[in-house]
């Protein structure tokens, strides 16, 4: 079940199948820092976010749903990312102050949107959504590890400067994705 | 010289600072996807920014961002109900997303906050929705060898860009030209200009 996982993870990478979430990777990886951060921030908000709308969905008027995901998203994302910076903030003005923007950015990611999103045509049941929610979010913190450890030489000063940055990053990403395509064709 | 005509790629939230290249990538694969993916655009950053342009700025970001987020979704519903009489395309997860762009929610004050706010609103308003269905046609002419769903080449000559990735490395394409050209236009202008 782990390996089944794990292959569901690698095909259904959000940032490489879909391109999902490139915005808050290229804002956190211009900084250079907050990508991993991104990436785990985004995991926890694909979880708990597919799984309050998986919760809330059986309230709402069938021909209406689908009109009204991103409405609840954007509520419950809101909301999480109130909690989280509030929590942070009891624990230390410093951290939260660090990790804020990237609390931010993986609230208003679409690669939660994407994800939950995806989720509710998978699922209506809260429990399944999450799981759904995780391998989403662990296929997206992987990308975001691999992007990691390419950001030194896409914005080192070896790279001319209109590729060097973010474009350098969706150029990598680009490649990525056409070879993700080719090991796993759909 | 070179400072005002590398202003306006600059100024772009595409071309400036990728946003919006995973719909751009994804789903403006053709014209008629495109104008749909525009329309909602407009739509959506028109009335949301608008509207939001009264939240104060008092409150924290996280509260601000929560009531971005929710008009521009609250907004995305009659704008997407719109799009759909008008230009039947299927938007899958890709209309919500364009709703959702970060200029809208996240970098909302960077982009329209302030004084410019009207001024960064009409220029994103002509030139996003250009970029995108610019980028539409190029991408079904070379990718399908069609435009508008109407035969235009007999033989597509990059059936990549077709694919989300051909589209990203499309888009990087035009990105980095954006930076490099003006660039290079203005180095090239200043001797003429010193002489």
């Amino acid at each position: 079940m782990l390996l089944a996982d794990f292959l569901v993870i690698l095909v259904q990478n959000l940032l490489f199948s879909e391109l999902l979430g490139l915005p808050s990777v290229a804002a956190a990886g211009s900084r250079g820092r907050g990508l991993l951060r991104t990436g785990i921030f985004t995991l926890l908000f694909c979880v708990l976010c597919a799984g309050a709308v998986a919760a809330v969905r059986s309230f709402l008027p069938i021909q209406l749903e689908k009109l009204l995901f991103p409405l609840l998203i954007a509520v419950s994302n809101g909301i999480l990312d109130l909690i989280l910076i509030h929590l942070f903030r009891l624990i230390s003005k410093k951290l939260t102050k660090k990790i804020a923007p990237q609390i931010h950015a993986a609230a208003c990611s679409s690669a939660v949107l994407g994800a939950v999103l995806m989720s509710t045509d998978y699922t209506h049941e809260a429990g399944i959504a999450m799981r759904y929610g995780f391998r989403m979010g662990v296929g997206f913190l992987i990308a975001c590890i691999l992007l990691r450890l390419a950001l030194p030489t896409l914005c080192s000063s070896k790279m001319p400067a209109a590729v060097r940055g973010w474009r350098g990053l969706f150029l990598y990403c680009a490649l990525l994705s056409m070879a993700g395509a080719c090991m796993f064709p759909a | 010289m070179q400072k005002k005509k590398t202003r306006v790629p600059y100024r772009n939230p595409v071309l400036a600072d990728g946003l919006l290249a995973a719909p751009l990538a994804a789903f403006c694969d053709s014209f008629d996807r495109s104008l749909a993916g525009a329309f909602v655009f407009v739509c959506v950053t028109l009335i949301t920014v608008l509207l939001t342009a009264v939240i104060p700025r008092k409150l924290s970001l996280s509260l601000r961002i929560l009531f971005y987020s929710v008009t521009a979704a609250l907004v995305y519903i009659p704008a997407v109900l719109v799009a759909a009489t008008l230009i039947p395309v299927s938007g899958g997860i890709w209309l919500p997303v364009i709703a959702a762009v970060p200029a809208l929610t996240v970098y909302r004050d960077r982009y329209f906050g302030g004084r410019g706010m009207l001024r960064n609103l009409l220029r994103t308003l002509i030139s996003v929705p250009l970029i995108m269905l610019l980028f539409g046609a190029v991408r079904e002419m070379l990718g399908s060898g069609m435009l508008s769903g109407k035969t235009v080449l007999t033989y597509p000559p990059l059936p990549i860009l077709c694919t989300p990735a051909g589209g990203l490395l499309l888009l990087c394409c035009v990105c980095i030209g954006a930076v490099y050209l003006p660039n290079r236009i203005g180095k090239e202008a200043e001797p003429h200009a010193a002489r």
